[in-house]
């Protein structure tokens, strides 16, 4: 069972989190943010850094899903257990549409960006236009809508642990299948993979499908968390740019990268916090020395520097 | 009606404006700039700063813009060299990033700084009758000042030879090296100028209404759509894209609220793309 | 000795594709470059125009190393390449594509310069007749004859061709092959890859046998003609 290795190790060191915050609700709630975040960027990693489709629109994906699911526990009074998975339905349909869409019409990266951020800007407006559901900039509370777990620290950063292990599994178990062979296949030269005879379009679809569902799942999960949603806080700034930061800090196309990318994003937003507003100026800074200095992550330097073989 | 076609064509010269810029920049130098909005509000800043210095407000306008000129040649020289390194979609990715991180700095730094910036001009004139139909002082000015820059734009690049050099890099940038054309140096010329166009959208922003620091990432992603729309290669196509978004703007913006309106320019700009990624004139894929 | 090549390595990331390759050109010469595909005739060209960085090995022109020279700096100095895919400007006219090969030229000679533009419409009348249509617009054979027109355009001293007889029909290959022999016999010294064997050694007067990147033979081109390994291999003659 090597091959379950390193997600068992990763489990049992991130289980053993909450003894080392000795119950600070603050760290907890940092700690669990985290787990969050590290579940977004693995989901990005399989997107842009495994089929390159650059999703502009992580935020809107996961916001998508959390709208969906918190509108409808409250509107239709459903219980968390449907209403959760119909999220994820909806943020895995928009990404498997998005990805459908942009291989029928032969979009190159920078489209898909394009009308990716075209959508994160839509779901914003979408989501402030229709108040009479959302509430708009306020945002809906999501205290006592059935998910009790998910208002105490512990439960909720196991709850964030096992939904990060599962996108971890999941991640290495599509990279170990026949798709893993062909998105790696895929990055290198599509062409030449499509007239293999690999099935691009089903690849890319079923890997933005996947990770959407990833994406929307946490987000969910993260709106009972949270306590409230509005839309700041599945914003651009707020999601996609810690998650492209994170992703390319660790490394992309590796699979702890997007684990220690995001873990240290979350360092550095806390040794940041003291500038308070300059903070954007950092990340604008960090964005341009990571890639301009330190392209291929944490992991990789690790790699090297170590000799060690990381995942 | 034709009212708010005209006010659709004010605006949409104005995204065009912007749009072209990026669209240079990427014809040029294989790069879409992220940080183009932030050029305009360099310009507008710079404008503000001078004219609190007593300057007259048309000098420190010019002055403003040509700021905005040089930090594009300060950009290109030097944060976007690592991109330049390399070719294609690797130059490209690098290049997003690079430029999004710049934004993310001068956005940061600006908000920082002056964030009570606010830059507001004043014509003498509050109205004018053009064609029969009265319009703001304001509008008729932008849209003068946007036409003369594309008339002029057009003029460099049909019949200069300095214009052909630079429709050829866009054309093929390998082609142009066979026959002696330094792309490096055309391509910070252009830079420049696109970021001086950015500047006069900045500058005339303060004339039609305000120009604040917090409006850099909108003026960045209208300006990206319209490129796209309209072909992130051609000129004539991001003209034509801007002036048709800005009709489709001001169409939505008065029949329903400013959310919804906005929520269609941006579905209508995406659907555009899909039907026609390569562009709206585009006859060369 | 006009041009040379020296013991070249080059090729593209981890993969070398020419090994210890050396060619040389004298003034007024036209020499062949002939040898299967992926031999690496296109990389040979590309290496000695600056398109490609050699890992090893000198490239001198008249009295010069063109070592880690940008390719447009090559073009300045006088050596014009047409490459395979031709690389002209679709949307522009013929006579705009060839006002930007005379580019190169004004660079090198500081703006005053002689317009071969009279020239090129001799030897290619039927680019005159096209001069304002869009270079996108026309067909293989012409497109090939625009492509070499700008070249000349520059008044270069080596003109470099990269398999300039792929994709043209028969005919117009052969009035390709004639109007290099009219440049030849000006005096303009050529430097010509082909996989069509007959008419490059009918054209030069030297050529070399690439082969895997390596330089297999080399000599007279009549002499070339006659051996029996090259006829075998490329001239379809049972040996």
């Amino acid at each position: 069972m090597k091959k379950y290795n390193d997600l068992f190790l990763l489990g049992l060191l991130l289980a053993a989190v909450p003894l080392v915050t000795g119950g600070s609700p603050y760290y907890m709630r940092l700690a669990t943010l985290a787990l969050v975040y590290m579940a977004w960027t693995v989901a990005f990693n399989l997107i842009f850094g495994h089929t390159k489709q650059l999703f502009l629109c992580v935020g809107a994906l996961a916001g998508s899903a959390a709208y969906m699911t918190v509108v409808l526990t409250k509107q239709l009074a459903l219980s968390p257990w449907l209403s959760v998975p119909l999220g994820v339905a909806t943020a895995a349909g928009l990404g498997a549409l998005f990805s459908y869409v942009s291989v029928l019409r032969g979009l190159g990266v920078i489209f898909l960006g394009i009308v990716t951020l075209a959508f994160s800007l839509i779901f914003h407006n979408l989501v402030l236009g229709l108040r009479q559901f959302t509430n708009g900039e306020t945002g809906l509370v999501t205290r006592g809508l059935g998910f009790p777990a998910l208002e105490q620290a512990l439960p909720s950063y196991y709850i964030f642990l096992a939904v990060l292990l599962g996108a971890f599994a999941v991640y290495g178990a599509l990279m170990r299948s026949r798709m893993g062979l062909a998105v790696r296949a895929l990055s290198d030269d599509e062409l030449t993979a499509e007239l293999s005879g690999i099935n691009v379009t089903r690849y890319k679809v079923l890997a933005a499908a996947v990770a959407s569902a990833i994406l929307g799942l946490a987000g969910s999960l993260y709106a009972f968390y949270n306590g409230i949603v509005s839309p700041s806080v599945f914003s651009f700034v707020s999601v996609d740019i810690p998650v492209l930061i994170g992703l390319l800090l660790g490394g992309m196309r590796t699979r702890l990268g997007p684990i220690l990318g995001a873990a240290a994003f979350a360092v550095i937003e806390e040794l940041v916090r003291p500038f308070g507003q300059l903070n954007v100026l950092v990340y604008g800074f960090l964005l341009i020395v990571l890639f301009v200095a330190f392209r291929e992550g944490i992991v990789v330097l690790l790699r090297k520097r170590l000799g060690v073989s990381l995942p | 009606m034709s009212a708010i076609i005209f006010d659709g064509i004010v605006q949409g010269l104005q995204l065009s404006l912007l749009a072209v810029g990026i669209t240079l920049i990427y014809g040029l130098g294989g790069v879409l700039n992220l940080a183009h909005g932030q050029f305009a509000i360099v310009g507008g800043v710079l404008a503000s700063l001078l004219i609190s210095k007593g300057i007259p407000p048309g000098i420190s306008c010019l002055g403003g813009i040509a700021g905005a000129g040089v930090l594009g040649i300060l950009v290109d020289r030097t944060l976007m060299l690592p991109a330049y390194r390399f070719r294609g979609e690797e130059r490209l990715l690098l290049g997003l990033i690079l430029t999004l991180g710049l934004s993310f700095v001068i956005d940061g730094y600006l908000n920082y700084q002056v964030p009570e910036f606010s830059l507001t001009l004043q014509l003498p004139v509050a109205m004018v009758e053009f064609a029969g139909i009265p319009m703001r002082t304001a509008s008729l000015a932008a849209s003068l000042v946007a036409l003369a820059i594309f008339a002029g734009l057009f003029a460099f690049l049909k019949l200069t030879l300095l214009g052909k050099c630079i429709r050829s890099i866009i054309e093929n940038e390998v082609g142009a090296e066979l026959c002696g054309i330094d792309p490096s140096r055309t391509r910070t010329l252009i830079v420049c100028l696109a970021a001086m166009m950015a500047g006069v959208a900045g500058v005339t922003q303060g004339l039609f209404s305000s120009l604040g620091t917090e409006m850099g990432p909108e003026f960045t992603i209208l300006g990206l759509l319209v490129a796209v729309v309209g072909g992130v290669r051609s000129i004539n196509g991001t003209l034509a894209a801007g002036i048709l978004l800005g009709i489709v703007n001001a169409f939505a913006s008065h029949y329903v609220g400013a959310y919804v309106a906005y929520i269609i320019l941006l579905s209508f700009a995406m659907a555009t793309i899909l039907v026609r990624p390569a562009g709206l004139l585009a006859r060369f894929t | 000795m006009l041009l040379s090549v020296e013991g070249l390595h080059a090729g593209y990331g981890l993969t070398t594709v020419l090994r210890e390759v050396s060619l040389d050109a004298r003034a007024g010469e036209a020499v062949a470059v002939i040898g299967p595909n992926g031999a690496g005739k296109t990389t040979l060209l590309k290496s000695i125009v600056g398109m490609l960085r050699p890992s090893r090995g000198r490239v001198h022109f008249e009295d010069r190393h063109l070592d880690g020279l940008r390719a447009f700096e090559v073009a300045r100095l006088g050596l014009a390449y047409v490459p395979a895919e031709r690389e002209l400007f679709p949307t522009m006219t013929v006579l705009e594509n060839l006002e930007l090969g005379a580019y190169a030229q004004k660079a090198r000679l500081n703006g005053a310069a002689y317009s071969h533009l009279d020239q090129v419409f001799d030897l290619f009348p039927r680019l005159e007749e096209r001069r304002s249509q869009l270079a996108g617009t026309m067909s293989g054979g012409e497109q090939q004859m625009l492509a070499i027109g700008r070249a000349l355009m520059a008044g270069p001293k080596v003109l470099l061709l990269d398999e300039p007889s792929t994709g043209l029909a028969p005919k117009a290959v052969a009035e390709l092959y004639r109007n290099l022999f009219r440049l030849k016999s000006a005096g303009l010294t050529i430097v010509v890859t082909e996989q069509q064997v007959a008419l490059a050694l009918a054209l030069t007067d030297r050529a070399y046998v690439l082969e895997q990147g390596s330089i297999r033979l080399s000599g007279r081109s009549c002499e070339l003609a006659g051996d029996a390994s090259v006829r075998k291999a490329y001239l379809g003659v049972a040996a």
